[in-house]
C-alpha cells in the first residue's frame, strides 16, 4: 500500500514541478525565432505524437473525472436506501479511478513535455495568456488527489459516519470540476479566442477564460465524462460478468453493468442538447468556424458520428430488451420491441443521411446535382434534429418498459395516468416533428432556434413522464424479483461494444474539435506554420483514432488487471460455485472474444472512414507572382496555376478523359502535329481559336480563352502555352516574351474592357471631331470641353460610355457648351474603339 | 402456411432494398443505397439478437441445413439443399470478387462538398471585401427594392438564365450539357441555407474560386468578377431570392466580446 502511494506522490509532484516550470522554460525560447519554434519528433512527427498523447490523456481524464461524480451519487442512494450493495459498487468504481489516476498524470505530463519541446512557440504564447491559471492548476490537482485518497482510504473507517465521507466525495468532485474548467479555458481559448487585442496581446484574462465556447465545452464535457465513465464501467462489468465463477459474482456484475449502462445512456441522451449549444456558440463566435465544422470538409465526419451514435443507441436498446429476459413478467412488453426497433432504425436512417452525396458523375447528373431532391432534404438540420430527438424518446420508452417489467400498478388511476403518459410521448413527438417540418419554411437563423423547442419538449416529456411513473408504481405488485445474472450472455457484448465504440467516438470528436481550427494554433490569432499545418483527411484520422482506441484499451486492461490483485483473496468464499456447465469462461477466452469484437468494430469504423473519398484541408496557398525578373520555371508554374485555376482548363481536359483531349503529352504533340508550324504558334492558335485544329473525336465546344468569362491576357496565354509545352515537350517561351506586368491583377481588367482597338480609336477621336473641343495631351490647355488626357484614370468604362451616348447626363462644371449626341454617328465597332482609346489615356 | 422467421426476415431485407432502390425518385446513388442497407441489416441483426426465442427461430432453419440431422428422412431432404448451398457459396464469392475487381468504364464515385466554407475575405477587382458578416448593401435601401429586383432580373436574363433557367431551377438551355448541373435555386437545401455574401463570393469568383475542400470542383460556373459590377451582383442576388421566395440566411447577431 505504502509503495503505491509513493509512486502516486512522485507522479503528482512531477506534474507540479513541470507546470510550475513551464513559463520559465518557454521564456527561454525566443518568440520571434520562428525557425526553432517547432521541433520534429522522431519517426512519427510532432503532430502525431501530441495527438496520440493528448487523446489518451483526455480519455483517462474523462474517466477519472466522470466516475467520482456518479460514484458519489450511488453512495448517496446507498445511504438513503440503506442497501449495502450500492455502497459496495460505489467503492468499486472509485477503485478503478484510483488506478487510472497515475496513468492520467503520466500522459498529462507527457503532453506538457511534448508541447514544450515540440511546439515551443505555441506553448510560449499560450502560457503567456494563461500564466495565472497555470499557478492555480497544480493546487487544484493537489486537492483532487488528496480528496481521492481520503475518499478511498477512509471508506471503511468512516462507514458509520457516512455524511462526512460523502462530503469528502463531493469535495473531490468540486476539485475535479475545477480542474476540468481550468483546462477547458485553454482548449476553448484556442478555438474561440477572446480577451485579447488584434495583435493577440492579453487584455483581460477573465475574458480569455470565459470565451464563447468555454461554458458549452464545460457542460458538454461534464455530461460526456459521466457518460463515458459509465460506459467504461459497464464494459468492465460485462467483462467480469463473462468471467464470473459464482452466481453471486455474476449477479453483482450484471447489476453493475446495468447501472453503468444506465448512467452512460442518461448522460448520452442529454449530450446532443449540450452539443447544440456548443455549436451555436461556435457559430456565434465565427460563422466561418461553424461552417468549417459542419458544412465544409468536416461534414462527412458527422456522418461517421451519426453511424456510431446510431450503433450505440441500437446496442443500448438491445441491452434493455435482452435485460427483460431476467425479469419475470417482462414478456408482456416483448411485442413492442419490433415497433421500437423500427422507429430507432428509421431515425437512424434519417440521421445518417448525408447532405452531399458520394456519387458518380452519371448518378449526380441523374439526380440533378450533388444532392438528392428527396433524400437530400433529410440531410438538413431540421430532419436530423427530429430523428435524434425521437431516437431519444424511443430509447426512453425502452427503458420505461424495462423498468415496468415485473411491476403491476396498484393505484386506481392507473389507466388515466398511463393515458397521460402516452399523450406526453406522442405530443412530444408531435412537437418535434412539427418544428422539424416547419423548419423548412423559415429562414436558417429561426430554424436553429427551433432545436431549443424540440429539445425542451423532449426533456419536459421525459421529466413529467418519470414523475407520473414514480407515483403510478408506488407500492406496485411485484410479479417476481429480477434475476440478476440471468441475462443472456450475448447482452454483455453490447456493453463491450458500447465501451469500445464510445472510446472511438471520443477520439473522433477530439479530432473534430482540433481540426476545425485548420491551420491555426489559436484560431485567427496564431498561425500554424509547421510542416503539419494541413488537416488530414478522415481516412487517416480514422487510422489514428483506431490506434489511440487500441492503446487506450490496452492501458485500461492493464489497470483492470492490476486492480484484480487486491480483491482476489476473498472472491471465492461461501458463494455457490456454479455447476461446471454454467461456469463462466476463463479470462483468456473472454479476453479473446472481447478482442475479436473490438477489432471488428474498430475495423469497421476505420474501413468505412477510408472508403469515403478523402478530402484534406490544405493550407490556403497564395499564388504569388515572384518579384523582379521571371524565370522560365516561374512562367511554367504560373501557367500551371492558370490551367488548373482561373483558366478553367482542367474542367474539361482531364487525365482520365473528359470533354476535351487529354493534354498529358501535349508538348510533344504540338511539336509534331503540324510540321510546318512552330509549336508555340500552334498552341496559341488552339487557345485563342479553339475550333481551328480540332482533335478527332472532340466537338467544337471550347470557348476562346482570351474572351469572357475566362479572359486571359496575352501574357497569361503565353504562360499557359509554356506550361503545355512543358508537358512532354521543350518550352520555347522566354521570359522576354511576356509583356510587362502581365500577371498583375490590374491587367486583367484592362484586357477585358479594352475590347476595341486603341489606334483606330485615336484615329476616330480626330476624325469624328472630338478633338475639336477636347484636348488629349497634358501639354494642351483645355479647349471648349474638358481635357481628356487622363480620362482613363479619372473615369471608368461606364462613365465614358454614358458620356458619349448621353452627354447631357454628365456635364462637368464650368463647361456649358452642350456636346452633340454621338450615339447615332458611331457604329458599335467604332464606339468600342473610341472607348478603348479613351480608357488608354492615363495621363 | 406460415413462413419461418428466417424467410420472413430475408424478405423484409429484400423489400427494404427494393423500396430504397426503386421507389425513391430520382434514384439514389449506390453509395447511399449501400449505406442505408448497412443500417437496415444492422437494425435487423439487433432485432434478432434481442429476443432469445426469435434468435432460435431464426437460427434453427440454418442449423438444420448445415448440421447433420438425426432423423434420416429430414436428413435426406436437407442433404441436397446443403450440397446446393455449399456448391453455390464459392460461386457467389467468385461472382462477388469478379464484380468488385473488374474495372469498369465508369468514373469512380466522388464526394463534392456543395457548400464549402467561403474565404474570410476576397479581392473583388482588387477591392478587399470581407465576406464574413457582409450584408447586401442594397437591402438597406428599402424604397428602391422593387427597382433593384427589376434590374436584377435584367442582369439575370442577360447572363445567368442560359444555365440556371427561366424558372431558376437549374434547367437552362445549357443545363443538360453540364455536370454537375447548374444550381437549382428553388431547392430548399440551396440558397436559403446561405448568406447573401456567400452567393456574392460564388458569383464573383465562380468555379475556379472554390477552395481545395470543394474539389473536385468541376463546376462550370464562370467568374463574373470582371463582367458584372459589384452592384449588378447584389441586384441579381436580390432578384434570385425574391423570385424563388426564399429568405437569405442572416448573420448571427453577436455581442462584441473581443
Amino acid at each position: 500500500m505504502m509503495n503505491k502511494f509513493f509512486i502516486y506522490t512522485i507522479c503528482v509532484f512531477s506534474i507540479f514541478v513541470i507546470l510550475l516550470c513551464t513559463p520559465i522554460n518557454s521564456l527561454a525560447q525566443s518568440g520571434t525565432d520562428t525557425i526553432t519554434s517547432y521541433r520534429e519528433f522522431p519517426l512519427i512527427g510532432s503532430r502525431l505524437a501530441v495527438w496520440i498523447v493528448a487523446q489518451i490523456h483526455l480519455n483517462f481524464a474523462a474517466f477519472i473525472l466522470g466516475v467520482p461524480i456518479f460514484s458519489v451519487i450511488v453512495e448517496l442512494i446507498g445511504i438513503i436506501t440503506k442497501n449495502k450493495e450500492y455502497d459496495k459498487m460505489a467503492k468499486e468504481f472509485i477503485k478503478l479511478t484510483l488506478m487510472a489516476l497515475a496513468i492520467t498524470s503520466i500522459f498529462g505530463a507527457l503532453l506538457t513535455f511534448f508541447l514544450i519541446s515540440l511546439y515551443p512557440g505555441f506553448f510560449y504564447y499560450l502560457t503567456g495568456i494563461f500564466a495565472a491559471t497555470l499557478w492555480v492548476y497544480p493546487l487544484l490537482f493537489f486537492g483532487e488527489t488528496a480528496c481521492l485518497y481520503l475518499y478511498w482510504y477512509s471508506w471503511d473507517q468512516l462507514s458509520n459516519r457516512k455524511v462526512v465521507h460523502l462530503f469528502v466525495g463531493i469535495l473531490l468532485n468540486v476539485f475535479g470540476l475545477s480542474i476540468m474548467f481550468t483546462a477547458n479555458s485553454w482548449v476553448s481559448f484556442i478555438t474561440s479566442p477572446s480577451g485579447i487585442d488584434d495583435q493577440g496581446n492579453l487584455l483581460n484574462i477573465w475574458n480569455a477564460i470565459t470565451n464563447f465556447t468555454w461554458m458549452p465545452f464545460n457542460i458538454h464535457r461534464f455530461l460526456g465524462n459521466i457518460s463515458f465513465g459509465g460506459a467504461i464501467v459497464a464494459a468492465y462489468a460485462g467483462f467480469k460478468f463473462m468471467a464470473s465463477k459464482t452466481n453471486a459474482e455474476r449477479a453483482h456484475y450484471d447489476w453493475m453493468g446495468y447501472t453503468g449502462n444506465l448512467i452512460a445512456i442518461s448522460g448520452f441522451m442529454s449530450l446532443p442538447f449540450a452539443g447544440y449549444w456548443l455549436t451555436k456558440e461556435i457559430y456565434a463566435f465565427s460563422e466561418q468556424l461553424g461552417v468549417i465544422l459542419m458544412g465544409g470538409f468536416l461534414s462527412w465526419l458527422w456522418i461517421i458520428q451519426a453511424l456510431i451514435i446510431g450503433i450505440i443507441f441500437l446496442a443500448t436498446n438491445s441491452y434493455f430488451w435482452l435485460g427483460m429476459e431476467r425479469i419475470p413478467g417482462a414478456e408482456r412488453y416483448k411485442k413492442y420491441i419490433k415497433y421500437l426497433v423500427s422507429v430507432v432504425a428509421l431515425c437512424f436512417l434519417v440521421w445518417a443521411t448525408p447532405h452531399t452525396l458520394i456519387a458518380t458523375q452519371e448518378e449526380a447528373h441523374r439526380m440533378g446535382g450533388s444532392h438528392h431532391p428527396v433524400v437530400g432534404t433529410l440531410g438538413l438540420m431540421s430532419a436530423k434534429n427530429c430523428a435524434v430527438n425521437i431516437m431519444i424518446l424511443a430509447t426512453f420508452v425502452s427503458l420505461v418498459l424495462y423498468r415496468r417489467g415485473n411491476k403491476i400498478s396498484t393505484v386506481k388511476w392507473f389507466k388515466i395516468g398511463n393515458r397521460i403518459q402516452k399523450m406526453l410521448i406522442f405530443s412530444a413527438s408531435g412537437v418535434v416533428i412539427f418544428y422539424g417540418v416547419y423548419g423548412y419554411f423559415v429562414e436558417a437563423v429561426v430554424r436553429v432556434g427551433f432545436s431549443l423547442f424540440q429539445v425542451s419538449s423532449v426533456l419536459f416529456c421525459i421529466i413529467s413522464f418519470t414523475i407520473i411513473e414514480i407515483f403510478l408504481f408506488r407500492n406496485a405488485k411485484i410479479i417476481g424479483k429480477i434475476k440478476w445474472g440471468k441475462i443472456p450472455f450475448r447482452s454483455q457484448y453490447s456493453l463491450l461494444a458500447i465501451g469500445v465504440t464510445y472510446t472511438w467516438l471520443m477520439g473522433l470528436m477530439g479530432f473534430a474539435r482540433s481540426a476545425m481550427r485548420q491551420n491555426w494554433h489559436v484560431y485567427g490569432v496564431l498561425k500554424d506554420t509547421s510542416a503539419d499545418a494541413y488537416t488530414p483527411a478522415l481516412g487517416y484520422t480514422a487510422n489514428i483514432v483506431s490506434i489511440i482506441t487500441l492503446l487506450f484499451i490496452i492501458f485500461v486492461l492493464f489497470i483492470f488487471w492490476i486492480s484484480g490483485f487486491g480483491g482476489k483473496k476473498k472472491s471465492i468464499q461461501k458463494d455457490v460455485i456454479l455447476p461446471e456447465t454454467h461456469q463462466g469462461q476463463s479470462h483468456g477466452i473472454v479476453l479473446f472474444k472481447g478482442a475479436v469484437l473490438s477489432a471488428a468494430l474498430i475495423g469497421f469504423f476505420t474501413l468505412y472512414a477510408n472508403k469515403i473519398p478523402q478530402i484534406e484541408s490544405r493550407i490556403p496557398e497564395e499564388l504569388a507572382v515572384p518579384e523582379g525578373k521571371l524565370t522560365q520555371e516561374d512562367i511554367v508554374r504560373i501557367g500551371k496555376g492558370i490551367f488548373e485555376g482561373r483558366g478553367n482548363c482542367s474542367i474539361c481536359h482531364l487525365k482520365t478523359g473528359g470533354r476535351g483531349p487529354n493534354l498529358e503529352n501535349v508538348g510533344f504533340r504540338a511539336e509534331t502535329r503540324k510540321p510546318d508550324m512552330p509549336p508555340k504558334e500552334y498552341l496559341m492558335e488552339s487557345i485563342i481559336r479553339p475550333s481551328a485544329y480540332l482533335v478527332k473525336g472532340y466537338g467544337p465546344i471550347m470557348p476562346p480563352a482570351n474572351k469572357p468569362p475566362v479572359s486571359l491576357n496575352q501574357g497569361e496565354i503565353l504562360a499557359v502555352v509554356a506550361y503545355l509545352q512543358s508537358c512532354g515537350g521543350v518550352v520555347t517561351i522566354k521570359p522576354d516574351d511576356i509583356p510587362e506586368g502581365a500577371f498583375s491583377p490590374k491587367s486583367k481588367e484592362k484586357v477585358l474592357l479594352a475590347k476595341g482597338d486603341i489606334t483606330v480609336g485615336e484615329h476616330l477621336f480626330n476624325e469624328k471631331g472630338c478633338s475639336v473641343c477636347h484636348a488629349n495631351t497634358a501639354e494642351e490647355k483645355a479647349k471648349l470641353a474638358p481635357n481628356l488626357f487622363d480620362i482613363g484614370k479619372r473615369a471608368d468604362i461606364d462613365y465614358i460610355r454614358e458620356s458619349i451616348i448621353d452627354p447631357q447626363s454628365k456635364v462637368v462644371k464650368g463647361y456649358d457648351l452642350a456636346m452633340p449626341d454621338f450615339e447615332e454617328k458611331l457604329t458599335l465597332k467604332e464606339f468600342d474603339d473610341l472607348v478603348a482609346y479613351l480608357l488608354s489615356l492615363k495621363g | 402456411m406460415k413462413t419461418d422467421k428466417l424467410s420472413q426476415i430475408f424478405l423484409l431485407v429484400v423489400a427494404a432494398f427494393l423500396v430504397l432502390k426503386y421507389v425513391i425518385h430520382p434514384r439514389i446513388p449506390s453509395s447511399l443505397l449501400y449505406f442505408y442497407m448497412m443500417i437496415v441489416i444492422f437494425a435487423v441483426f439487433i432485432y434478432i439478437i434481442s429476443d432469445t426465442k426469435l434468435l432460435q427461430d431464426f437460427l434453427n432453419p440454418i442449423k438444420s441445413i448445415i448440421i447433420k440431422n438425426e432423423d434420416p428422412l429430414i436428413e435426406e431432404r436437407n442433404k441436397e439443399a446443403r450440397m446446393l448451398i455449399f456448391g453455390l457459396l464459392p460461386l457467389a464469392v467468385a461472382v462477388f470478387t469478379y464484380i468488385n475487381l473488374s474495372v469498369g468504364t465508369k468514373q469512380p464515385a466522388e464526394l463534392r462538398s456543395i457548400h464549402p466554407e467561403p474565404p474570410l475575405q476576397i479581392l473583388f477587382r482588387e477591392k478587399p471585401l470581407r465576406i464574413l458578416g457582409l450584408k447586401n448593401p442594397l437591402r438597406a435601401d428599402k424604397k428602391n427594392l422593387n427597382k433593384y429586383i427589376e434590374e436584377g432580373a435584367v442582369v439575370y436574363f442577360e447572363n445567368c438564365f442560359f444555365c440556371h433557367g427561366d424558372n431558376l431551377d437549374g434547367n437552362g438551355h445549357f443545363a443538360e450539357a453540364l455536370n454537375p448541373r447548374p444550381a437549382d435555386f428553388t431547392d430548399p437545401g440551396s440558397i436559403s441555407q446561405l448568406q447573401e455574401s456567400y452567393l456574392f463570393w460564388r458569383i464573383s469568383k465562380g468555379g475556379q474560386g472554390l477552395p481545395a475542400e470543394g474539389t473536385p470542383w468541376n463546376s462550370a460556373m464562370p467568374s463574373w468578377e470582371n463582367v458584372l459590377t459589384e452592384e449588378d451582383i447584389w441586384k441579381v442576388i436580390i432578384y434570385i431570392y425574391e423570385s424563388t421566395g426564399m429568405e437569405p440566411r442572416r448573420w448571427e447577431e453577436k455581442p462584441l466580446n473581443r
